[in-house]
């Protein structure tokens, strides 16, 4: 049986040089996005933050960017709506 | 924790990043290496806070992003240091004061002494005084165990000693020597025998032959309690030789002299008395409170009070030498006052000189002398009459 696009899984090599991102959730309050590219939108309600596959947005009420690095992002806020965006 | 340390050691700026793209702004810094923390979105742009090294070298990614940048706050040690760094006088008293607790560590700020109640502090303080260990003594000077060893050689009262220089504090600790016990002889055959004459009131014998009766009188040298015990088993007699031990209470009759003249000349401190204050910080004193006033006779004071903070003793002190004017009266007293006299001295000579005695009755006799009074008591006593009086025994 073949498997369509949306099916394909992601292997670990591909997440190791960074062609998806990896996102880490504790709760609703704290994310962590590892394979960032580069911080698209920045607002207390939403931060967009940019891949190299696609766009990731993060909606809630007092979002922060706690630690920013070359490819590490990590947002602290009440978070109520993940978006990929491709 | 160790962050907020390492950022306050090395300083940190917080800042607002207004304009058209702080996203931007935000993707440089962090391309250039450049941490950024505490980022929080604002209407017009954000706020973030950047170590001060750092805040150097982005204006031109501020430039280049086209956001203004603006310091808002400034927190950490090169800010401190900046803003004192004018008043001269400030580095300068610390390093005194460095130099200060380091020359000031040399030396004894207080003695501590522990462990003995039948010596008095102030004998020991004076002792050790005497071979250098006192208050502003420089303690790399002062070699511990040859003090120590030539205090318990010169001291019987003291059995061991450790003298421990922790820090400005000497510490001396003691422990007084264990006297040797008084061994009783319970092997060497005695008799017990009356040491003054009475009237036996009551008997108490341990071992041997009691030989009086109570209410029986008694003689000195009479005996009271044989140590030789006969007995007779089967038609055979045995003769035991005894340690004779025992209490043998009588009422001993004794009589007790006093007397005082009809005038006599004593010594009283008056209403006059001259202080003055020393202050004295280690080995410097100095008077802070001076007084001219000498007086013929006097009697002196000395009351020395150490400054201390959060029970560390410091090596400043205040001592207080107070005079007190004496004077000499002269004092002729009537028979009622020479019956008060008389009243205590009796009341001393049975304190301190009866012992175990107890007071049965006392009859006193106050007489007018040609030179003064002259007072007898009778007393009679209930005492332990019995010694022992060691024998022999031959073959």
């Amino acid at each position: 049986m073949s498997r369509g696009r949306n099916q394909e899984s992601y292997s670990a090599t591909s997440i190791a040089v960074g062609a998806v991102p990896m996102i880490e959730m504790v709760g609703n309050r704290n994310i962590m996005v590892e394979g960032s590219t580069g911080i698209l939108l920045y607002e207390s309600e939403n931060i967009k933050i940019n891949t190299n596959k696609m766009v990731v947005s993060f909606s809630g009420r007092n979002l922060t960017v706690r630690c920013i690095s070359n490819s590490c992002v990590e947002i602290t806020g009440f978070i109520t709506k993940v978006e990929f965006m491709t | 924790m160790l962050n907020k340390i390492v950022r306050f050691v090395l300083g940190y700026v917080d800042f607002t990043a207004e304009g058209r793209f702080p996203e931007r702004f935000l993707n440089l810094t962090s391309r250039s290496g450049v941490n950024l923390f505490n980022t929080v979105p604002s209407s017009k742009g954000l706020s973030a806070s950047m170590s001060l090294s750092d805040y150097f070298t982005i204006r031109k990614i501020a430039r280049k992003s086209r956001v203004r940048l603006k310091v808002v706050g400034r927190h950490g040690m090169p800010f401190i240091v900046n803003k004192y760094s004018n008043r001269i006088g400030i580095p300068v008293g610390g390093f005194l004061g460095i130099i200060l607790i380091m020359i000031l560590s040399n030396f004894i700020w207080s003695v501590q002494i522990t462990g003995i109640d039948t010596v008095s502090n102030t004998y020991i303080r004076n002792l050790l005084n005497d071979y250098g260990i006192s208050v502003g003594a420089y303690k790399n000077n002062i070699d511990v165990k040859s003090v120590e060893r030539n205090i318990q050689l010169n001291v019987n009262e003291i059995g061991w000693m450790s003298i421990n220089l922790t820090g400005n504090i000497a510490s001396v600790e003691l422990k007084a020597k264990a006297i040797k016990p008084e061994i009783k002889d319970t092997v060497t055959p005695s008799n017990l025998k009356a040491k003054c004459d009475g009237v036996i009131t009551k008997i108490n014998v341990r071992r041997g032959v009691t030989a009086v009766t109570k209410g029986s009188g008694v003689t000195k040298g009479d005996l009271l309690v044989s140590g030789i015990a006969e007995s007779s088993k089967e038609n055979v007699d045995t003769i035991r030789y005894l340690r004779a031990s025992g209490e043998i209470f009588a009422d001993v009759m004794s009589e007790k002299k006093f007397s005082i003249p009809s005038s006599y000349e004593y010594c009283h401190i008056m209403d006059n008395y001259a202080v003055r204050n020393n202050l004295k910080v280690l080995w410097l004193s100095f008077p802070t409170k001076m007084s001219f006033d000498f007086y013929e006779g006097f009697a002196r004071q000395y009351r020395t009070e150490n400054l201390t903070i959060n029970e560390t003793v410091l090596p400043i002190s205040i001592t207080t030498q107070t005079d007190f004017e004496t004077g000499i009266s002269k004092a002729e007293p009537d028979m009622e006052s020479a019956g008060r006299i008389f009243e205590n001295q009796a009341a001393l000579y049975e304190i301190f000189e009866c012992g175990e005695k107890s007071v049965v009755s006392r009859d006193m006799h106050i007489m007018q002398a040609e030179n003064g009074y002259n007072c007898v008591i009778d007393y009679v006593f209930n005492e332990n009459i019995a010694e022992n009086v060691d024998f022999i025994v031959t073959e």
